[in-house]
């Protein structure tokens, strides 16, 4: 539309409401997100906080916190940044208001069902990306919506050039589709029900790829492009370099992607994709604190303000957050760091730092720069929102270092061994959690102030709003159309600056070959795990318990992954083999341990040891922290449904022959049997056979007992 | 035919194969940013992120 009075230049207004929209999903969830942290932090300090409840106990609520905070919180904090940004970068309203409302309605809709089926105990099994099929779906949907109102608004823009935070945005979208659509392909058993495509440590490699490169492409890299727009704007100055911030870009996008595997270290993935996941692990020190620099030295001759500032005060620390996690990811992936800090809480902690101190202070600076802006008002109260600051800093702080000594404490005590006797110093794990749980009160107490903190936000901006002029009219501004014509100096780089669609082939390209190089050795050559002939499918029953394993959430406080090192050999067996979960769709070695390893517990214990202390495992191991699972010995074993899984389990590659998945029910009913009537001898009804309890069993049972004592030697 | 191409593929050229990719990609980026006659065009692209666009009084 050309202005009546210049006939060079164009009028146009953005789209604020969608942003607005999306501020409040950003409050809202952040509080969901925080208040979800405090509650199992709490659960973890003590048990009786689960409450005894199916749907609040810690397996459930972990998998709902995180991805709530990574996917509600953070999500609708990037989607606010972005459009606000993404609009006055190219001086272009949104490519399609109809399409950001979808946007927006579908994400929520997606966080709130999917919110609801992990409480129910729906759950692929896989960190961080535990919804199920039909909402991966959905997900990539909404994605693509998103996509499509980028792109467009990118099309319809009126400066050739595309800003350096765009270039992140570009990155984020693309990538994140990648990574989403690899690791959610699943065969469906029904409408809530799937199982991954990939099996064991092709299966451990793709999900850490992914889970990795969440990281890198969900929490750093969209923050990093409002990093780039908000810091200049808010302190009104150009970045610092514009150089530093194009070797910035493609130097962490070209080396984040390979460096999933330093989640894998010590397992029973191949020795050289874990030094290639160490190599560029530490190789994204550069970019990582480049990008840090580039955004500190923005900052410079103006430290005044951000001591009097809430908005400078919540980007420079999240800047400085970013650089100190950017620290610790890198050394926690140096092999023999990882021995001592992998499956401890010193992880959590490191992750901590990232979402809490990168991602909440950079959305807490975003949101205070733009809330005025939006509703034409200043903000209701600089003081509060310094108080925010201090009481977030300090409850990050209390979590980081509890985190930091708790695991620290607890790596060691793994490993001590006792040099007189050769044998471990703390054979029985539950002496290594009693002695960190008081650091769990802790991190339970810095995480109140951290929701406290938030909640004076909320407040700060709400009462911003409420009291902002209500009549103002949008504001319409003039700019000169694009001009594709080159200036003659166009070249190289700065051509590609202005072709999005050549810059985001590149951009893919750039992700792809560290995918490619690390991933397609796994799908195509037979080698990469070993052979073992007496590797064999699980049984019906077996099969049915393993997924009230995973729909319990086990794995987020128990691994299956024995690493090869002394201390662990002693405490818990024979080092785990690839081999040994060829089978496993999908792979469970998990990442923490909050409860032992049981990759070896399979006839470790008797099984009425195991119906104990499900029930009530402190009535088998003193102090332990483990919720109590009374449903279990009420809900039935839906047997129905065992032919159909092995058959989606035989179209997977598990080789399950005809007769067996015919006779799938009665053999798992008589291995239920069989248990049960094992059960009855300690006075145990043998009604209790077709309960979950029994299925549960006979997974545990399984585990760790194909590579036979045999193979010691 | 692929199994037996790969299996005979030592994987510990890899890491190799991927410094060097990085490298390239390192060094393209920084010598193609820190060319001569970029510096005043950089400044422009780097001061386009302050401005909104004129307010258009009606």
């Amino acid at each position: 539309m050309s202005s009546p009075h210049n006939e060079n230049l164009e009028t146009f207004s953005y789209d604020d409401k969608i942003v607005k929209l999306f501020v409040y999903a950003t409050l809202f969830w952040g509080f969901v997100a925080m208040l979800l942290g405090v509650t199992i932090a709490f659960q973890l300090a003590d048990w009786k906080v689960n409450m005894g409840l199916e749907w609040m106990t810690f397996g459930r609520l972990r998998p709902l916190h995180t991805n709530a905070a990574i996917f509600a919180f953070a999500g609708n904090g990037i989607f606010a940044g972005t459009y606000y940004s993404l609009q006055r970068l190219c001086k272009a309203r949104l490519f399609n208001d109809f399409l950001g409302r979808i946007h927006f309605w579908g994400w929520q809709l997606i966080i709130l069902l999917g919110a609801v089926s992990l409480m129910l105990g729906f759950s692929t099994g896989k960190e961080y990306a535990e919804l199920e099929w039909p909402f991966d779906i959905a997900i990539a949907a909404v994605w693509v919506i998103f996509g499509v109102n980028f792109f467009g608004t990118l099309k319809r823009r009126r400066e050739k050039h595309i800003y350096v935070a765009i270039w992140f945005y570009i990155a984020t979208i693309l990538t994140v589709a990648v990574l989403h659509i690899v690791n959610s392909l699943a065969l469906p058993v029904d409408l809530m029900k799937s199982y991954s495509v990939f099996a064991g440590a092709q299966d451990a490699l793709i999900q850490w790829w992914y889970g990795h490169n969440a990281v890198a492409f969900f929490l750093t890299t969209p923050f990093l492009g409002l990093m780039y727009y908000f810091i200049p704007k808010a302190i009104n100055r150009p970045v610092y370099s514009y150089r530093l911030s194009i070797i910035h870009f493609w130097s962490l996008v070209f080396i984040y992607i390979w460096a999933g595997p330093h989640h894998l270290l010590y397992t029973a993935l191949p020795e050289w994709l874990q030094t290639l996941g160490m190599v560029f692990s530490v190789s994204l020190w550069a970019p990582s604190w480049g990008g840090m620099i580039n955004g500190l030295l923005t900052l410079r001759g103006a430290w005044d303000r951000v001591r009097r500032e809430p908005v400078l005060k919540f980007l420079a620390s999240a800047v400085t957050f970013y650089g100190m996690a950017t620290f610790e990811g890198p050394l926690l992936a140096i092999k023999s760091v990882n021995a001592l800090g992998h499956f401890t809480d010193w992880i959590v902690g490191h992750v901590h730092s990232g979402t809490i101190g990168w991602n909440y202070f950079m959305i807490a600076g975003v949101l205070y720069y733009m809330v005025p802006k939006l509703w034409k008002t200043q903000i209701y109260s600089e003081r509060l929102g310094n108080i925010q600051f201090w009481t977030g800093t300090i409850g990050l702080l209390l979590y980081i270092v509890s985190m930091w000594v708790a695991g620290i404490t607890q790596g060691s005590m793994w490993q001590a061994i006792d040099p007189s006797t050769g044998n471990l110093l703390y054979p029985n794990f539950v002496e290594t959690i009693v002695r960190i749980v008081p650091m769990y009160w802790v991190r339970a107490f810095g995480g109140v102030f951290v929701l406290f903190s938030f909640i004076i936000m909320i407040y700060n901006l709400m009462k911003t709003i409420v009291n902002a002029p209500k009549d103002v009219k949008e504001d319409v501004f003039q700019a000169p159309p694009l001009n594709f014509k080159s200036d003659g100096h166009d070249s190289g780089h700065r051509k590609l600056e202005g072709l999005p669609l050549i810059f985001s082939v590149l951009s893919v390209l750039a992700i792809l070959v560290g995918s490619a190089i690390e991933i397609l050795p796994s799908l195509m050559a037979d080698d990469f795990i070993e052979k073992k002939e007496d590797v064999s499918p699980y049984t019906p029953l077996e099969l049915l318990g393993r997924d009230i394993y995973i729909k319990e959430g086990c794995y987020v406080c128990h691994s299956q992954m024995v690493r090869p090192m002394v201390a662990e050999k002693l405490r818990y067996g024979k080092p785990s083999m690839a081999a040994e979960s060829v089978y496993d769709h999908p792979f469970q070695w998990g990442s923490r341990r909050i409860g032992p390893d049981i990759a070896r517990v399979g006839g470790k214990y008797p099984n009425m040891w195991h119906y104990k202390h499900m029930l009530d495992p402190r009535a088998v191991t003193p102090d332990s922290i483990m919720p109590e699972y009374p449903w279990l010995f009420k809900n039935k074993v839906n047997f129905k449904l065992i032919q159909k899984k092995m058959e989606v389990m035989t179209a997977l590659g598990v080789p399950y022959s005809a007769e067996e998945i015919d006779k799938g029910y009665e053999t798992a009913r008589e291995q239920a049997n069989e248990i049960t009537e094992g059960l009855a001898e300690f006075g145990v009804s043998m009604d209790m056979q077709d309960k979950e309890i029994i299925a549960l069993i006979a997974y545990l049972q399984r585990i760790g007992t194909d590579i036979g004592q045999e193979d010691e030697e | 035919m692929k199994s037996l191409v790969l299996s005979s593929f030592d994987m510990t050229y890899l890491p190799t194969i991927g410094f060097f990719l990085f490298l390239a990609v390192y060094l393209g980026a920084l010598l193609w940013t820190f060319r001569k006659f970029g510096k005043k065009h950089y400044q422009e692209i780097a001061k386009s992120a302050l401005n909104e666009g004129q307010i258009y009084e009606r």
